[in-house]
């Protein structure tokens, strides 16, 4: 037992955020998924078909195989099953849908990904972690899909609470402006998937991404800009900081990030 | 081999709203209109850039202001035609960067609502500024990344449903300054899983406007347009080309790809679909309107050796739908044509004798 430690020692981490655990008696090792296993391009191109299965209508989705848990209590409990609250697009590592689901556990998360090996281990990191955990992060799912054309089929109108778009792909040419996430006419279907009220958070460290992020939301009727002093109070927008992997690198790195945090009227 | 993607040549035709004998049909670049004073060749702009480009002149979509005051056409050249239709002079040609697909105005006849294929929603309005010089089309809405095939306004003027490749069909409020975009969305009718090509309001007995929508998948969906919830749905068998509906009869005509077959469709008081099905004597039919009178024209063409397009119009007689000869001067406009190519193959009185279609109710 004592050579295996001292041979993982040596090896190191897996990367960041994941690190084996063991029991004291060295069994039942729940193991996280390695980073490095699943590493895929950061780019993909939205705008191509889609070869995976996409549902036709958002009640076409059974949320009871992406939160079998929660669905059971409500089955025994005769209450109606809970419905997905928080949607992190392109969740990427899924640090952020992690770190949602450990800070609301009575909210549902969900982190979508249209990178096949990422979308897989946010997955497996999910099953992992309710395994070591169990009783905890059951209320986070992952799904893999592209978020641009396929959204509303999933979700019905006003049925989420916040949605995160964090560290977007910049498309700097601007012929590519067009696949940009945050955009005026997808901003009209976010405005359709959050309830009154509901709140999307943006964050990148490409400052022409982040003033065009802000003008888009600007210009838009339904998103109005959440002044500062209500955003202190939401520790949410303090750690869309450094929660992500992209965030930890900026940070290490010493960039600047620029935030554009809006309401949906 | 390089594969032909581009749409078939397809006939459009257009009734003007108030005036029953005055009809306009598209065929390629030409678009002809049919008054009681006789036919005229209406111009389309020779000189586009993307004609110039190769872009094929294909008018895909006409349609009539609600006052009946102008005419707007847009195609494959990327140009959104404008016309008055005292004089038939064009107005402007507003220009576009992709393929227009769909036209539609405004509730008020002041805005112009023209598709593209690339997703877009594109919104001018119809009369120029103080100085005489007509705005750029500026942006409404947009479906992502998918291909707009249909545009309509509902007939309560609130909303417009836009159908598209992905199968999706979206309501959205027309809101009072277009120019701004139209952001709010009222709902999304999910439930098509091939491409939807055409949808028609209509307004059942029950005084609630719904919604119908139809495509790849032969199916006729209805909906509640404030939800986006299914209400019905019919399996017609053959992909649908276009649906219009008859504001007088509360009838929504379906157009067939590939067929000589119209379904006419209604919404019973259980709010469920009813099917009629009428056999047109046009081999291959890809037109429909309908007049304030309750007449529907229905246009078809070209088909094989054929150059040409036909014309046709019905009327209802009880419970049977009759061909009609409707005017002594539709006789004569094989004579209009300028060039050798035939471009209305009319319907001659002594040949049609006011001949009964065979009607199939088929309740569903």
């Amino acid at each position: 037992m004592g050579d295996e430690d001292e041979r993982k020692r040596k090896r190191g981490n897996g990367g960041g955020q994941s690190r084996d655990q063991m029991n004291m008696d060295g069994k039942d090792i729940v193991k996280l998924p390695r980073k490095g296993k699943y590493r895929q391009r950061a780019h993909s191109n939205p705008l191509l078909d889609v070869h995976f299965d996409v549902p036709t209508k958002p009640s076409d989705v059974d949320w009871s195989t992406y939160f079998p848990e929660l669905y059971a209590q409500a089955v025994e409990k005769q209450q109606p099953p809970p419905r997905v609250d928080f949607v992190d697009v392109g969740c990427g590592f899924g640090g952020m849908t992690i770190k949602l689901a450990e800070e609301f556990p009575d909210k549902l998360v969900v982190g979508m990904e249209i990178r096949q090996k990422v979308s897989e281990y946010v997955k497996q990191r999910i099953l992992a972690l309710r395994k070591r955990e169990p009783g905890k992060y059951t209320n986070a799912a992952s799904i893999r899909s592209n978020t641009m054309k396929h959204l509303v089929q999933y979700f019905e109108k006003g049925q989420l609470e916040k949605m995160f778009f964090l560290f977007p792909d910049p498309h700097f040419k601007t012929s590519n402006h067009r696949r940009r996430i945050i955009q005026t006419t997808l901003l009209d279907e976010y405005a359709y998937l959050l309830k009154s009220g509901g709140v999307l958070y943006t964050i990148t460290d490409v400052e022409d991404l982040a003033c065009w992020m802000r003008e888009r939301l600007e210009q838009h009727p339904l998103f109005e800009r959440i002044p500062d002093d209500e955003l202190a109070k939401d520790p949410v927008a303090t750690f869309i900081e450094t929660v992500t992997e992209e965030g930890k690198k900026v940070k290490t790195n010493g960039g600047s990030t620029w935030k554009a945090i809006f309401r949906r009227v | 081999m390089e594969r032909d993607t581009r749409d078939p040549l397809r006939a459009v035709i257009a009734l003007h709203p108030t005036k029953s004998e005055c009809i306009a049909v598209a065929l390629g670049d030409q678009i002809r209109v049919r008054e009681s004073s006789g036919v005229q060749t209406v111009q389309v702009k020779q000189d586009s850039k993307a004609a110039a480009d190769g872009a094929q002149k294909i008018i895909r979509s006409m349609v009539f202001s609600p006052d009946g005051a102008y005419l707007a056409a847009g195609g494959d050249d990327k140009m959104l035609y404008l016309y008055k239709t005292d004089d038939w002079h064009m107005i402007h040609a507003f220009s576009s960067k992709k393929k227009i697909s769909s036209v539609s105005f405004s509730p008020s006849g002041e805005h112009i609502f023209a598709a593209t294929k690339y997703g877009d929603v594109l919104v001018a309005p119809v009369l120029p500024d103080g100085n005489g010089s007509f705005s750029e089309m500026a942006l409404l809405m947009g479906h992502f990344c998918s291909i707009i095939t249909c545009l309509k306004v509902s007939r309560n003027n609130m909303w417009l449903a836009s159908c598209d490749r992905e199968g999706k069909v979206r309501v959205t409020v027309i809101p009072s300054d277009p120019m701004q975009g139209a952001h709010e969305i009222v709902s999304f009718c999910l439930g098509h899983e091939k491409f939807v090509s055409a949808c028609a309001f209509v307004v059942p007995e029950s005084g609630k406007e719904l919604i119908l929508s139809g495509g790849g998948d032969g199916l006729i969906k209805l909906w509640n347009p404030v939800d986006g919830h299914e209400m019905d749905s019919v399996d017609l068998g053959k992909p649908i080309l276009t649906l219009t509906s008859s504001v007088t009869q509360d009838l929504v005509f379906a157009v067939l790809d590939g067929s000589n077959e119209v379904s006419v469709l209604s919404v019973d008081d259980k709010n469920k679909l009813v099917r009629d099905s009428v056999l047109l004597e046009i081999p291959v039919v890809t037109g429909a309107d309908t007049t304030a009178q309750g007449q529907a024209w229905f246009v078809g063409g070209p088909v094989g050796s054929e150059s040409g397009l036909r014309v046709a119009c019905m009327q209802r007689s009880g419970n049977t739908w009759e061909h009609v000869a409707t005017h002594d001067s539709l006789s004569k406009l094989e004579n209009c044509s300028k060039d050798d190519t035939p471009l209305f193959h009319s319907y001659l009185p002594e040949n049609l004798d006011k001949k009964r279609c065979k009607v199939t109710t088929q309740a569903m």
